[in-house]
């Protein structure tokens, strides 16, 4: 019962804080909202035992990521940003039906699956703790583990010499 | 957690209440006891604090409050700060402007669950304790980051910004540093981290190996970098960005700044003591009725050393404080971790 | 000395020299205006004059030509004094000295605002002191002292193009194309008027690219009040207060030397232990200028601890100054001809008591510091300016000589007897904010060296000179006597009738060399009075230090400058 209240609350708050993400009308209102949204996934997560999960989504997203988004808004000029959002764009109703027709789409899913009686069996005990995921991807996974890593090696090099070369510039 | 409620069940008779309400009672009073252990340090070191600084710079102090030492001056200043106008600059963004100070609140606030104080003693004894409360605190950066953006004043945002920085930069040596120790530990789990030091001194993860040693180095610099303070107080260096963040608060709502950067303080005293210093482990005979004072006791004492480095070194400038965390501390730190690694492969033997 | 020099200069031009003059061992040389560049530049290059003190205007409104520019030299390699007069008529334009001496820029916009002179060829020429929207020129004879204006809007420094073009030169060709119509990337912020570090009321409008200072412009003239005008309409001996508060940090070196100016100008020789006094009371403000300074800028560094150990120093010497002068801070000591009073009982052991403590947080400062990692970090190469720049910005005392250079007036020019005193005067090598505050460190054991000395070998006699038209009659006499009271009477009224003429009185201040330029009519008021701070040729090129740097780096170069806004501004 109790879990299931925190699960509504979380996942109604995440909802509601992804709405606000888009409708927000300043920049840095719409990220507050969206580590709003983050922290409740978050909650989400845990409820549904991977707790590993959870504490990454807070650390990375909202405590790394997201910091990274403020600063950015931050650094450029706020009304500059203000205004650019005011206008609605000709995509605002194409971009509106998409998640829409998600929703309907995992909602049919999911209702032909509780008609048919067929939920997925309950995690393990200990799924979703670090153990776990680190046997997967230390062992199973390994190599698209280290290929992501190259990956983002490849990225962050790239970025300093883009970045290196238009300081050079001035 | 376990503890309380068991004492809760004790009290009511057995089999009377519900385990769920159990639950919640102990979770309440948790919740309460590390409220007021945040209260309780930021009155204590704020005294300790000014006494210190005082030692140190061959004056007294608060002396007059409280009869003995100006030992009531911090609920003078209580007092006082409660009556202060609450101002909100006119052209501020009104609802971050509130909101901030409580973000940063709650961030420091939530990372106090799962700090082991004592045997048993632990508000939530979750498997990834560790990594808990680097999540929990970092939600610090966003309540700084709000701060200094919704004041509408150039220092705010330039301290904002060189908060942001810093504690965002400064993570990474503060993690990669309890790397090695989550590596002989073989937990996350900040209990089983505090076991694994326990019969003697040199079981402390700090004395294991020099590598460690060197890490937990690392992580007190970089813990003081995380609090902001001397040298790395960037983020409000009153000399250069008047206040920095939290120049445009006042009243309860700059307390609000003030009681996290105390309860943060103390807290990351008190992970450098359960990860490093053997928790509540002490070589003392006699000493085991009180664990939880033996850990206190270590943690003040890292909060001295953090008041005593303020009030003796000067500050960085900023790009010197991210030469450091990057250039110094980062490297340092993984070479830390690889030679922990390969010090445990050769001379520790796998149970 | 000067007689050869004047005569070497009218060989080279001739009749281009209007008149010559010898004045207390300055050489004064009249030009007419066309003419002025060219002696000033000869002056510059051929008689190794590197130093412009200052530029005084003055105004005589019953001459044809009305204003007189004063432009005060000074040859630190061949000992040369030279003051070279320019007359113009109301409008006529000086050309301007700024493609000789740096500092001219700010000299020459003072006397453009306080007396409306223009000056040809000025790149900024504006008002300095007084508000821009202040109308008439305050020091003209025909201000009336009693009118005021009420001034209220704020001055922008830096206009929209020129943040443009520095906009586009900080972000270069990358963003020469950028047409994404966001406004400039730099950041315009103003530090001061009110702002911690400035310790005082300055203001400085920088534009930062993140954290580094890509321009700067300074505006001065919060704490502007006129002294000069006030001086104009007070007696000689009533000036001393005032004088208190242009440097108030080393208020007893500001009254010791306006003494000094104006007895010059009087001829008068004070007495063997007034001149031993003025030497242990200015030194010991000068103790008080330099701990002020280093507890400030080691404060701005975050180095707080320091601020208590130097400030206790600080502390007893403001209470030998409380006994001495019953007052801490603004202690109006010093009379023309003499002190207010000798000494009190039991000066000498209080003073070297407390040099006593001055040594030990000397070593326990330098200890805290010296070689501190940090603190090297932030100072060393920081705000360094070289030897030939300096002296072009008319830097003078602890700035000069951090760059490397023993220009001490004690030593160039001795007064009060510092000939006789054995000191040395420490220098430092790159001219940066290190060297700086080493230099007033070391200088602090160097005045503590000559107090110690003087109280050593402290003449007894009077403390005044024997001279009823300067000195006041003791206090029996005026209630006893009619000549005593007769005396009094036309002392405190009238003042002292100082002979007409002109004197440039200076010594060494707590942050360089300090002068009054007092010109006479032979009344008991001065005719007009022009102070020499050295702080404001100093802080005219603080700008000009921190372009490039970052805002610690500006905060500690501004600490390190010793700039006192109330000597700044006047």
């Amino acid at each position: 019962m109790f879990e299931s209240v925190c699960f509504y609350l979380c996942g109604g708050l995440m909802l509601l804080g992804g709405i606000m993400t888009v409708a927000s009308r300043s920049a840095v209102a719409s990220a507050v909202w969206l580590i709003f949204a983050f922290l409740n996934a978050a909650g989400v997560y845990a409820l549904l035992s991977a707790p590993f999960l959870a504490i990454l989504q807070v650390l990375v997203y909202a405590g790394a990521i997201m910091v990274l988004f403020l600063f950015v808004i931050m650094m450029l000029h706020g009304p500059v940003m203000n205004e650019d959002l005011r206008s609605r764009s000709r995509w605002f109703w194409p971009a509106l039906a998409l998640p829409l027709a998600a929703i309907a789409g995992s909602a049919v899913t999911l209702l032909g699956r509780a008609r048919g009686g067929a939920f997925p069996a309950p995690a393990p005990h200990g799924f979703g703790r670090a153990e776990q995921v680190a046997a997967l991807l230390l062992d199973r996974y390994l190599l698209a583990f280290e290929l992501i890593s190259i990956v983002l090696l490849v990225a962050i090099i790239g970025a300093l010499s883009l970045g290196l070369r238009e300081g050079r510039r001035t | 957690m376990e503890q309380v409620t068991a004492l809760f069940a004790r009290i009511a008779g057995a089999g009377t209440l519900s385990p769920q309400l159990l639950l919640w009672l102990g979770a309440l009073t948790m919740a309460l006891i590390m409220a007021l252990v945040m209260a309780a340090c930021a009155i204590v070191f704020t005294w300790a604090e000014r006494k210190v600084a005082g030692f140190i710079q061959s004056r007294y102090g608060p002396m007059r409050v409280g009869r003995w030492h100006g030992i009531a001056q911090p609920i003078a200043d209580m007092l006082k700060i409660l009556q202060k106008e609450d101002i909100i600059p006119a052209d501020a963004d009104r609802k971050f402007f509130i909101l901030a100070p409580f973000v940063l609140f709650i961030g420091s606030l939530m990372a106090w669950a799962a700090i082991p104080f004592a045997p048993g003693f632990v508000a939530a004894d979750l498997d990834m304790g560790l990594l808990y409360i680097f999540a929990a605190s970092s939600l610090v950066t966003i309540g700084i980051l709000m701060s200094g953006w919704a004041s509408n004043n150039k220092w705010s945002l330039y301290g904002a910004a060189r908060g942001a920085a810093q504690i965002v930069s400064y993570e990474i040596p503060l993690a990669l540093a309890v790397v090695p120790v989550v590596l002989y530990a073989g937990s996350l789990n900040m209990t089983d981290i505090v076991v694994a030091q326990q019969g003697g001194i040199w079981k402390w993860f700090a004395l294991r190996n020099p590598f460690l040693f060197v890490s937990f180095l690392i992580y007190f610099l970089a813990s003081i970098a995380e609090v902001n303070r001397t040298p790395f107080d960037l983020p409000e260096t009153e000399s250069e960005l008047v206040a920095g963040y939290h120049t445009e608060y006042s009243g309860m709502r700059f307390a609000f700044f003030f009681l996290a950067e105390y309860a943060n303080l103390f807290l990351v005293s008190c992970i450098a003591t359960a990860v490093f210093l053997g928790g509540w482990g002490h070589p003392v005979p006699g000493l085991n009725f009180a664990p939880a004072l033996v850990f206190l006791a270590k943690a003040v004492l890292l909060v001295l050393a953090q008041i005593w480095i303020r009030w003796t070194l000067p500050r960085l400038r900023v790009d010197q404080l991210m030469h450091v965390c990057w250039k110094v501390m980062i490297p340092l730190a993984l070479v830390c971790l690889a030679g922990s690694g390969v010090w445990m492969l050769a001379f520790v033997r796998f149970a | 000395m000067s007689r050869k020099l004047l005569e070497r200069l009218q060989q080279e031009f001739g009749t281009a020299i209007l008149r010559t003059a010898d004045q207390h061992g300055d050489a004064v040389i009249w030009v007419a205006p066309k003419d002025a560049t060219v002696v000033l530049r000869h002056l510059r290059d051929r008689e190794q004059c590197e130093l412009l003190l200052d530029v005084a205007g003055v105004d005589y409104p019953e001459r044809a030509k009305r204003f007189e520019v004063n432009y005060l030299l000074r040859s630190l390699a061949r000992a040369h004094r030279v003051r070279v007069k320019i007359d113009v008529a109301e409008g006529e334009a000086v050309e301007s000295a700024t493609p000789l001496w740096r500092c001219a820029d700010w000299h020459e916009r003072e006397v453009f605002d306080l007396l409306g002179v223009p000056f040809r060829g000025h790149p900024d020429l504006r008002r300095i002191l007084c508000h821009h929207e202040f109308e008439g020129h305050a020091l003209r004879k025909d201000y009336p002292i009693e009118q005021g204006q009420p001034c209220v809007s704020t001055e922008k420094l830096f206009g929209d193009h020129e943040i443009e073009q520095a906009s586009r030169r900080s972000e270069g060709v990358a963003a020469a194309g950028d047409e994404s119509g966001l406004p400039s990337d730099l950041l315009t912020v103003n530090i001061g008027p009110s702002h911690p570090a400035t310790h005082g009321a300055l203001r400085v409008e920088v534009l930062l690219d993140g954290e580094t200072v890509v321009r700067a412009r300074s505006e001065i003239g919060y704490l502007h009040r006129c002294f000069e005008k006030e001086a104009e309409d007070h007696t000689w001996h009533e000036v001393m207060p005032y004088t208190d508060r242009l440097n108030y940090c080393s208020a007893l070196l500001n009254n010791a030397i306006w003494a000094h100016s104006v007895e010059k100008l009087l001829g008068v020789q004070i007495t063997p232990r007034c001149r031993a006094i003025r030497v242990i009371v200015s030194e010991l403000a000068r103790l008080t200028d330099h701990l002020v300074c280093l507890a400030a800028n080691l404060v701005d560094i975050g180095a707080l601890t320091n601020y208590w150990y130097l400030y206790n120093v600080r502390e007893g010497i403001y209470q030998i100054f409380d006994k001495l002068c019953g007052s801490r801070l603004t202690t109006n000591y010093a009379r023309i001809g003499g002190m207010s009073h000798d000494l009190y009982p039991g000066f000498a052991e209080e003073t070297l008591f407390h040099l006593g403590r001055l040594d030990e947080a000397i070593r326990d400062v330098t200890g805290l510091v010296a070689r501190n990692r940090i603190f090297l970090d932030r100072t060393v190469g920081v705000g360094a300016i070289s030897r030939e720049e300096a002296l072009s910005w008319g830097y003078t005392g602890p700035c000069l000589r951090a760059t490397g250079l023993a220009y001490d007036v004690r030593r160039f020019a001795p007064y009060f007897g510092y000939e006789e005193y054995d000191f040395d005067i420490p220098v430092g090598e790159h001219g940066d904010t290190y060297d700086r505050i080493m230099v007033r460190f070391e200088e602090m054991k160097q005045s503590a060296r000559i107090i110690r000395q003087a109280l050593r070998k402290l003449p007894e006699g009077p403390v005044n000179i024997d001279d009823p038209r300067v000195i006041l009659p003791p206090k029996e006499s005026v209630y006893g006597s009619i000549e005593g009271m007769m005396n009094q009477f036309k002392l405190i009224y009238e003042g002292i009738q100082v002979p007409a003429g002109e004197a440039y009185g200076f010594g060494e201040g707590g942050n360089g060399e300090l002068g009054f330029f007092c010109v006479s009519n032979g009344t008991g008021r001065p005719w007009r009075v022009k102070v020499r701070p050295p702080c404001f040729p100093i802080f005219s090129s603080y700008s000009r230090l921190i372009e490039g740097g970052m805002i610690p780096d500006a905060i500690a170069i501004l600490g390190s400058l010793n700039i006192i806004a109330g000597e700044l501004d006047r």
